[in-house]
């Protein structure tokens, strides 16, 4: 009982200490994925990835237990992602336990967490820290905003071409983002790229199964077998 | 000693004006002037954010649709999109509202705009010959999108920045775009896509991304060399002027290409399929 009682207790010990900014190196094997710089607060963690230097930075938070990753039109959760995907297999472990729990082993040194390793579909990800600072974040870095209506679905392959919900997707002010039906009279022909979104969004109907038909007939995409 | 003190009075009277002038110079700076051209500096500096990036991405793709039609062929359209939402969900940005739509040109091109807009003229799909082919191109395009190489020219070109002296001095509200200001980036990135090209280095990264997209995704990427093979032999024809323009010569992106290409064989071509799903472009009723 009282193994159990510091076992629970171990696992709501924040893995960071509130008001740090920590840098991660991320690797799978031998392989270097990326690099992750974290920051801590006393209720919720911030992880940046970039993949490399120049590549773009994306952003997850962990709060009330879990983790969120930000997309065109608001925050998704990560246990929604594909689950091959190393996002979804390492940030959870860096959030803890804010983005919930992980099983992740985690080494210490006198500063903190040191290196995390994690162990998924026969492949070993390893993190290591390589610099640790003390941070002033303010609260908004850690403020989560759920993408409606969508959540639960974000990176099913349907899901790339938008909600699910054509009546909301129908025009780029239905992409969440971006100036609410953007037309200008600067040269441009906002009829036609309204033409476009709107087909996209008809077509988001039957777009699942056929995209899925199409990957599994093809042999290609996450639908070809054997991913 | 007489010298002295004319020499200290000398001085006193350049330092006294001195003194004056600069004190004439920090009258006259407005706080106001120099936290606004502060804030001019610092949103030149920034990244834009997704919905930046959205607004742009639409400007961009409004004047690419002014230059070139879509193609009505629904078929080929829907084939687009199917293969590149396949070979998108590789890249570093699967989240992003991507579209992909086929223009009705027999120009030999295939461009991209900000947020998700991948375009590929009838002109390119008529050169191809497989799938996979096709998936190297879109992967190519992605790229571009993914590594934002468009938004850096913007950026490089400081629109942002003369489009917050806009902005502030016609206090235009909370709408950061205006006509002038997205008829300016409309024009450093039609510039960029038609004429002058995007930097050999960002072409090169898209090559090298696409290849690893479309292979990745289960395409045999050594087909996209095929398809530069094509061009190469249609280098000279007008088709191609706008492609040679604005891209290195196909030799030597293929030259450049040929270590990332996987040595084994792998991945699907599909050839078939390609024929079944575009046989609306050689009969030209695209």
């Amino acid at each position: 009982m009282r193994n159990l009682a510091m076992v629970l207790l171990a696992a709501a010990v924040p893995l960071l200490s509130p008001g740090t900014e920590s840098k991660w190196k991320v690797t799978k094997g031998a392989t270097q994925l990326g690099n992750i710089t974290v920051l801590a607060s006393s209720s919720a963690s911030r992880a940046e990835w970039k993949t490399a230097e120049k590549s773009p930075t994306e952003i997850f938070i962990g709060t009330g237990g879990k983790s969120w990753m930000r997309t065109t039109g608001g925050d998704i959760e990560v246990s929604t992602l594909k689950a091959d995907l190393a996002q979804r297999i390492v940030v959870p472990a860096l959030l803890a336990p804010y983005g919930g729990e992980s099983t992740a082993k985690v080494e210490s040194d006198a500063k903190g967490a040191s290196k995390i390793t994690i162990k998924s579909g026969g492949d070993t990800y390893t993190l290591t820290r390589t610099s640790l600072a003390q941070s002033n974040a303010d609260a908004s870095n850690f403020t989560v905003r759920p993408k409606k209506g969508a959540a639960g679905r974000i990176a099913s392959l349907g899901d790339l071409l938008g909600p699910s919900d054509t009546s909301v997707a129908a025009t780029a002010g239905g992409r969440g983002v971006g100036t609410k039906g953007l037309h200008l009279s600067d040269g441009g022909d906002y009829d036609a790229v309204e033409k476009v979104e709107n087909r996209d969004a008809g077509w988001q109907k039957n777009l699942d199964k056929v995209l899925t038909e199409f990957q599994k007939t093809g042999k290609v995409g996450r639908n070809r077998g054997g991913e | 000693m007489r010298v002295t003190n004319i020499a200290a009075a000398v001085l006193l009277v350049v330092t006294g004006t001195a003194q004056a002038q600069l004190g004439g110079l920090l009258n006259k700076l407005d706080p106001n002037k120099i936290a606004k051209t502060a804030k001019v500096a610092r949103e030149a500096a920034r990244e834009f954010t997704e919905a930046e990036e959205a607004d742009i991405g639409r400007v961009v793709a409004a004047r690419i649709l002014n230059t070139y039609p879509l193609a009505k062929d629904e078929k080929v359209q829907k084939y687009v999109t199917l293969v590149g939402d396949t070979v998108a969900a590789y890249s570093t940005r699967p989240t992003l509202e991507w579209h992909f739509a086929v223009l009705n040109s027999d120009v030999v091109n295939a461009i991209s705009a900000p947020g998700g807009f991948v375009f590929i003229t009838t002109g390119a799909l008529k050169e191809m010959h497989s799938e996979a082919e096709l998936a190297g191109v879109l992967g190519h395009e992605i790229a571009h999108v993914t590594q934002k190489h468009i938004l850096k020219e913007v950026k490089r070109s400081n629109v942002m920045a003369a489009g917050m002296v806009a902005a502030q001095s016609t206090s235009a509200g909370s709408q950061w775009l205006n006509n002038d200001y997205a008829s300016k980036i409309g024009q450093v990135a039609i510039d960029k896509l038609f004429k002058t090209g995007l930097s050999r280095s960002d072409e090169a990264e898209a090559d090298r991304i696409g290849v690893l997209l479309s292979d990745s995704a289960g395409y045999r990427a050594a087909e996209f060399i095929n398809f530069l093979s094509t061009l190469q032999k249609l280098e000279r024809t007008s088709a191609m002027k706008q492609l040679m323009a604005t891209h290195p010569s196909p030799e030597s992106r293929e030259a450049a290409l040929k270590p990332v290409i996987p040595s084994e064989p792998r991945g699907e071509v599909l050839a078939d399929r390609w024929s079944e799903w575009t046989v609306n472009l050689s009969s030209g009723s695209s």
